[in-house]
């Protein structure tokens, strides 16, 4: 597999995972009778939870100030889920203890739920995952259970499989343990075809949660929803030739709010209930990597020392995303390059 | 009727009832009422281009005249406006102009349609009006017209006059052709077929395309009258100018408004939580049957000029991001079913950008019906 078809990968996968926490969430907040959505359910992103005292100090006696579950619902009658979502699996199965620790820190009297005093009854731990490891770390958790890994409150390995043949589909089915939620449970045991099609607008509106999009992916995102919509405000953009372009001088709080507003699952959020509990996403870091790379390709430069801003030069590109593959692979090659010769040279 | 026709070029050459018409107040009815009796007289050609515009035509024209074209409002009365348009071009080393009437009727009933009418000769509107009003996209809109449509308005215009037949005289029609191993191209194409409507449609649905343009004449015992309709929605005739008026350009600015309405506010800007206002394009058939189609239909959006469009996913779904580089629109475009496109304005979305999208795909892949995108859930 070349860089290019690497990168399309990596993107495919990120933006699935993203489907499978939408289709996940959907069984909560979604009523199979009035087929319209719950006005009492919460469902966050990304939260940040503190831990109880006893679990503030983590094994290498590190103070842990939060911890961020990937998916986190409040039912109206305040009991919980919280879920962490993996498309994929390092080979290494001694890796695999990272995502069960991260599983175990969730084991937890969390505080930071979105109720009045921040606490739940009882809440469920999901670990969402591909159909393909379904098997594997079902398996290394009963291996492990009791021992290694320890999870107290009711543990549920769910997986999840993009359909390949005929029109989208998600398919989720319950691979160990059951889910609290009775009727979620029944809907999951036997597993669950929900069609893409339904989720077209959640889709279309989450395009980031809080694990870093691939780096192309990110370009693509500014470039099409920030760089683009700025230069759309010149009066030169219409008749903007292809070997032309436009400076346009955009903030990096700019563009992040852009992506946080627009792209993020604050769009599922209810009214008025984001918090500062809530990370805004993309992360900071992310866009100053992406930005970046912008300014080592030549499409930006930043504005000043201090890289609070940045010029980018906008252009016309036929096809945005692969114009950024291709850029970041082909740096990638020339990267790589001088490496190859070193290492031949010291051999 | 030729012997009428005869009478009415002496009368017409005796006596200039242009001048007049030109210069008399004109309300709505009277302009249509006034354009069909010069017909009746002259042996001339009405011209008419059903438009919107982002801005009251005028305000607008006399400002956008350039150093190759000037505009000048010489009348205006309630929703009537008469201009005036010089042309200046070159033709070898001689530098010449070109000068022209037109009227702007404002719709009184659909709001932001206008048509612009006129009675000058051919190479006026061709050389110089036509330019101006495609010229100026995406400010000013003219419409399209589906295969289905143009032939309703045909038919309905013959049973609304009970004349006995329309014939097809002239057609440009456009076939989409696709070689094996190639991707597919369109084809412009011109004929006479002297068909009526029924025989011309079939013969260019059967050729997987769709008329350009297409040129006919109205009998009853002999001809009444000959027009002819572009896909843009752009109608001439030489008759009947109150019976054309009623059977083609009102129900094409009618087409201009619903289209304006319908793409109107679709911006996520404009919603509340900036939520998605997505619209469907359904078409009658399963066009995504195979996975062949998926490449078919990615190579048509790909020849979407001045647009950057982006494959996220390909197969066995579409998911494309589209940005259109007139005004910087942009677009999620999905296919999850085998019979529908899903388009999902994101935060900038102009009406003539979603059109232009739209607008697209019925010329370079297929035609169906636009409507409002309904979440199901499970």
């Amino acid at each position: 597999m070349n860089d290019i078809q690497k990168s399309r990968e990596e993107i495919d996968d990120y933006l699935q995972t993203i489907h499978a926490i939408v289709g996940f969430i959907n069984f909560f907040i979604y009523d199979p009778d009035t087929k319209k959505k719950k006005d009492d359910v919460v469902v966050f992103q990304g939260r940040r939870f503190v831990p109880s005292l006893e679990k503030s100090i983590n094994q290498k006696g590190e103070k842990v100030n939060y911890v961020t579950p990937d998916i986190c619902i409040l039912l109206p009658s305040k009991n919980g889920i919280l879920g962490e979502v993996k498309k994929s699996f390092p080979r290494d199965q001694e890796k695999w203890f990272k995502t069960f620790k991260q599983m175990q820190s969730y084991d937890d009297d969390l505080t930071g739920w979105p109720s009045i005093d921040e606490k739940v009854n009882f809440h469920d731990i999901v670990l969402l995952l591909h159909q393909s490891r379904g098997a594997a770390v079902r398996e290394f958790f009963e291996n492990h259970k009791g021992k290694e890994i320890c999870i107290e409150r009711p543990f549920t390995i769910v997986e999840f499989n993009r359909s390949d043949e005929g029109k989208g589909y998600f398919f989720f089915r319950t691979a160990l343990g059951r889910i609290s939620e009775q009727t979620i449970d029944n809907i999951l045991k036997y597993g669950k075809q929900v069609p893409m099609n339904i989720f077209i607008t959640s889709y279309s509106t989450i395009k980031i949660y809080d694990d870093e999009p691939p780096l192309p992916y990110l370009m693509q995102l500014i470039w099409e929803n920030v760089v683009s919509s700025k230069a759309s405000e010149s009066v030169r953009f219409e008749k903007l030739r292809r070997n032309q372009k436009i400076d346009v001088d955009i903030k990096i709080d700019n563009i992040i709010d852009v992506l946080y507003q627009c792209f993020s699952f604050r769009i599922l959020y209810s009214k008025g209930k984001e918090s500062v509990r809530q990370p805004k996403i993309p992360k900071r870091e992310w866009i100053m990597n992406a930005c970046q790379k912008f300014v080592d390709l030549k499409e930006a430069e930043w504005c000043e020392q201090g890289k609070t801003s940045i010029k980018f030069f906008f252009r016309q590109y036929k096809d945005v995303l692969s114009h950024f593959i291709e850029l970041c692979a082909d740096e990638d090659q020339e990267y790589m390059q001088p490496k190859l010769f070193k290492d031949q040279e010291s051999q | 009727m030729i012997v009428q026709k005869v009478e009415n070029d002496q009368i017409a050459s005796k006596f200039d009832f242009i001048t007049p018409f030109i210069n008399e107040y004109h309300n709505e009815k009277s302009l249509i009422n006034g354009l069909d009796s010069l017909l009746s007289i002259h042996d001339i050609n009405v011209k008419a281009i059903p438009f919107s515009c982002d801005k009251p035509p005028v305000e607008w024209f006399p400002i956008i005249s350039g150093r190759s074209r000037k505009i000048k409002i010489l009348k205006k009365y309630d929703g009537i406006q008469l201009f005036q348009m010089t042309c200046f071009f070159k033709e070898g080393k001689d530098h010449k102009e070109k000068s022209g009437l037109f009227f702007v009727y404002n719709h009184p009933e659909y709001k932001r349609t206008y048509v612009a009418l006129t009675i000058e000769p051919s190479d006026f509107f061709r050389r110089a009006m036509l330019p101006f009003f495609f010229g100026h996209f995406p400010h000013i809109m003219m419409t399209f017209i589906t295969h289905k449509r143009l032939k309703r308005l045909l038919e309905n215009f013959q049973e609304e006059n009970q004349f006995s037949k329309i014939i097809i005289t002239r057609a440009s029609p456009k076939c989409r052709i696709s070689e094996e191993g190639k991707n597919e191209k369109i084809f412009p194409l011109q004929m006479w077929p002297k068909m009526q409507i029924e025989e011309a449609f079939n013969w260019v649905y059967q050729n997987n395309g769709w008329f350009q343009s297409l040129h006919f004449e109205a009998k009853k015992l002999s001809v009444v009258m000959e027009g002819s309709i572009t896909r843009e929605g752009i109608i001439q005739t030489n008759r009947k100018f109150s019976s054309v008026f009623k059977s083609f350009i009102s129900p094409v600015c009618k087409l201009i408004y619903e289209n304006i309405e319908f793409f109107d506010h679709r911006s996520r800007r404009e919603s509340q939580n900036l939520s998605a206002k997505a619209l469907t394009i359904d078409f009658d058939t399963d066009q995504f049957t195979e996975v062949s189609e998926n490449k078919r239909f990615i190579q048509s959006l790909k020849q979407l000029n001045k647009a950057s469009i982006s494959v996220l996913h390909g197969n066995p779904y579409i998911h494309l991001s589209i940005v259109d580089y007139y005004d910087g629109s942009s677009f999620d475009l999905w296919v999850l079913n085998s019979n529908q496109v899903v388009i999902v304005p994101q935060m900038k979305s102009s009406i003539f950008s979603i059109k232009r999208l739209v607008n697209h795909i019925f010329d370079t892949y297929a035609e169906g019906d636009i409507n409002d995108y309904k979440e199901v859930f499970t």
